[in-house]
C-alpha cells in the first residue's frame, strides 16, 4: 500500500521527470540549425549537440562502445551515448549509428557519365585519398553521437527534417489548463482560501505557483500603505492647488516623496498666473 | 508651557493612556470645590445639618481621592513597569485597530474635504515632557489646533462615537505637549480596506468548516460586503463627527499630582519572591 507521504514523493518525482522531459523536447533555436552540404535538409552541428548535453545533463555524459567497420568505400559505426538523468541519477544509454564515405580522387571526365564505371572508381581502394580518414573517422564518431543524442529529444534535433512530428503531451501537467481555470475562477470570485489551497496542493511548476500565489491578498505592511496613501494625497494636493499659499502647505513633505520637481513646476505655473 | 524634548529619568506615561491614570479619581469640580468651602465654613460656625455633614464627608473623600490609585490605574502602571523593567509587552492588533492604521490617510483626506483648512500631514514626531509622552496625529500649522482622527470601524460604531474620557485626557496631554490651545477629536467613517474584509470573511469561513459553498457563510460574506458598500454611498458630510475642546490647565495640574502618585506606586513594584512558610 502506498502511504500518503510516499505518494507525495512519488508524485513529486513524476512532476520532476515530466518537467525534465519537457526540457529535452524543447526545439533548438532556428539559428543553430544549419543546412546540409546539398542544401536539401538541416542538421544540428555536433558543437551544439555537445554543448546541449553539457547544459542539460550538467556535463554528466560520456560515450562508450564505439564500433566501426569498413564496407567497400564506407565506414559505418555505432556508439553508446550514456547520460546521467539529473532527476533520478540513473544512466540512460542510447545507441547511435552512422556511416561516412571514404573520400576518393575525383572521377575522371571520361567515365563521369558511366554509372557503373563511376561506382567502380569510388570503391577501388587504389583511388582512395591518402589521408581520407583523417577527417572522416572523427566525423563518423560525431555523427554517431548526434544520432544517439537525437533520440533523447527534440532539443538535440530529433525532428528537424521530419514532416510528420508528434508533440510531447505531459501526462500530469496536461490537466493544467483545467486546473488553471478552476484557480482563476476561485480568485475572481474572491474565494482566496480555496485558490490558495488548490495552488499549494497542485503539481504546477514552482514559478507558476508563485505567480498565482502573488495574486492572492498579501500580508499588510502598514508603513508602506500609509506612505503610499500620503504620497497620493500630496500629489493630489500639488495638482489641485489653486494658490501658492495652498501649494506651500505640502512643501515640507515633497522631498520625502520625490515630488520636488513637480512642486517647482506647479509653483512656477501658479506664480505665472498670479503675475498675469 | 510646552517642553517638547525633556530628558528625564522618571517614568513617562503615554498620552493615549493617561485617561487610565485619572480613572475614578478626578478630584472635585470647581462647583464642588466651592461647595466644600461653603460647607467647611458652616461646620466651623456650627451651623451644619446632618445631611450637609454627610455631603461634606463625601466631598472630602472625593478630594483626597486625587492621589488614590484605582484598579485600572494600578493595572496600567504595572504594564508600564513590566515593559520598562523586562521589555515585556502584549501586542494586540484587533481589526478595529488595523482599520485605524490602514485608513488614517483616508480619514485625513475626508477631514480636509469636509472641514477644509490646511493639508493634514501625519505627524511622526514624538513629544515628551517631564510627565508624559505621545505622538499626536495632526498638528495644524496655521491654526492653534491639534487634531486626533479616529477611523470608525463600521457604521454602527460611528453612530455611537462620543467624546469619551480617555480621548479627552489624551487631547489634554497632546495640547500640553505641543503648546496648542485647542483640540479637535474627529471620527471618520471611511470604507474598510479589502484586507480587513477578507479577514472578516475568513472568520466565517473557518466557522463553517472551510466550506465556501455553505449558505450561512455566503450570507455572512454578502452582508460583510454590503455593510462596507453602505459607507461608500454616504456623502462625506455624513461620515464625520467632530468634538472640540480647549486646553485646561487645571486638568494638567490634577494630572501632575496623579502622575506623582503613580510614580510612587511604580517604585514599589517588584516581582513576588517566594518565601518558605
Amino acid at each position: 500500500m502506498t502511504t500518503p507521504i510516499f505518494q507525495e514523493v512519488q508524485d513529486d518525482l513524476r512532476v520532476k521527470l515530466e518537467n525534465f522531459t519537457k526540457l529535452l523536447n524543447k526545439q533548438p533555436k532556428q539559428e543553430e540549425l544549419h543546412k546540409t552540404p546539398d542544401g536539401k535538409a538541416y542538421h544540428y552541428p555536433i558543437s551544439y549537440v555537445e554543448m546541449s548535453l553539457d547544459e542539460i545533463f550538467f556535463g554528466l555524459w560520456s560515450t562508450e562502445n564505439f564500433k566501426w567497420s569498413a564496407i567497400q568505400n564506407e565506414v559505418q559505426g555505432s556508439i553508446d551515448l550514456v547520460v546521467f538523468h539529473p532527476m533520478t541519477g540513473f544512466t540512460i544509454r542510447r545507441t547511435g549509428a552512422a556511416s561516412v564515405q571514404i573520400m576518393v580522387d575525383a572521377t575522371p571526365e571520361e567515365i563521369k557519365n558511366d554509372k557503373q564505371a563511376k561506382n567502380a572508381w569510388s570503391i577501388d581502394v587504389l583511388n582512395k585519398k591518402p589521408n581520407a580518414l583523417d577527417m572522416g573517422f572523427p566525423k563518423l564518431k560525431a555523427e554517431c553521437v548526434k544520432n544517439a543524442a537525437l533520440s533523447l529529444g527534440k532539443a538535440f534535433g530529433r525532428d528537424i527534417n521530419r514532416k510528420l512530428v508528434d508533440e510531447f503531451n505531459p501526462l500530469i501537467s496536461g490537466s493544467d489548463k483545467a486546473l488553471m481555470k478552476t484557480i482563476e475562477s476561485a480568485i475572481n470570485s474572491n474565494r482566496f482560501e480555496s485558490a490558495r489551497s488548490i495552488i499549494e496542493s497542485s503539481k504546477l511548476a514552482v514559478e507558476v505557483k508563485n505567480e498565482l500565489l502573488s495574486r492572492l491578498p498579501k500580508g499588510i505592511n502598514l508603513e508602506r500603505v500609509d506612505s503610499e496613501k500620503q504620497a497620493k494625497r500630496i500629489l493630489d494636493h500639488i495638482n489641485g492647488s489653486r494658490s501658492l499659499e495652498e501649494l506651500e502647505e505640502v512643501y515640507e513633505h515633497v522631498r520625502d516623496y520625490n515630488y520636488l520637481d513637480l512642486y517647482t513646476q506647479k509653483k512656477d505655473e501658479l506664480s505665472t498666473s498670479t503675475n498675469k | 508651557m510646552s517642553s517638547p524634548q525633556v530628558q528625564t529619568s522618571e517614568v513617562l506615561f503615554r498620552c493615549s493612556r493617561i485617561g487610565d491614570l485619572i480613572s475614578g479619581s478626578e478630584g472635585l469640580t470647581a462647583r464642588q470645590d466651592d461647595r466644600l468651602t461653603e460647607l467647611r465654613i458652616k461646620q466651623e460656625l456650627g451651623k451644619i445639618s446632618d445631611t450637609q455633614l454627610i455631603e461634606l464627608g463625601t466631598l472630602i473623600d472625593k478630594q483626597k481621592n486625587v492621589k488614590a490609585i484605582g484598579k485600572t490605574t494600578e493595572s496600567y502602571v504595572k504594564s508600564v513597569w513590566l515593559q520598562n523593567e523586562f521589555g515585556y509587552k502584549e501586542d494586540v492588533m484587533t481589526d478595529e485597530m488595523m482599520k485605524g492604521l490602514l485608513c488614517e490617510q483616508d480619514s485625513f483626506g475626508l477631514v480636509k474635504t469636509v472641514l477644509g483648512g490646511e493639508f493634514r500631514a501625519k505627524n511622526t514626531k514624538r513629544f515628551r515632557n517631564e510627565f508624559i509622552e505621545g505622538t499626536p496625529d495632526v498638528i495644524l500649522r496655521k491654526e492653534d489646533y491639534v487634531e486626533d482622527v479616529k477611523s470608525s470601524y463600521n457604521l454602527r460604531t460611528f453612530t455611537e462615537a462620543e467624546l469619551i474620557k480617555l480621548y479627552e485626557w489624551q487631547g489634554q496631554g497632546y495640547m500640553w505637549l505641543t503648546g496648542k490651545k485647542k483640540y479637535r477629536l474627529i471620527y471618520c467613517l471611511v470604507p474598510t480596506p479589502e484586507e480587513i474584509i477578507v479577514e472578516q470573511k475568513k472568520r466565517w469561513y473557518y466557522k463553517f468548516n472551510c466550506d465556501e459553498s455553505n449558505p450561512h457563510y455566503i450570507e455572512a460574506a454578502v452582508q460583510i460586503e454590503h455593510n462596507n458598500e453602505i459607507v461608500k454611498t454616504l456623502a462625506p458630510e455624513f461620515r464625520i463627527k467632530v468634538f472640540e475642546f480647549d486646553f485646561d490647565p487645571e486638568k494638567i495640574e490634577l494630572l501632575k499630582v496623579k502622575i506623582q502618585s503613580c510614580r510612587e506606586y511604580y517604585k514599589t513594584l517588584k516581582l513576588p519572591k517566594y518565601k518558605k512558610p
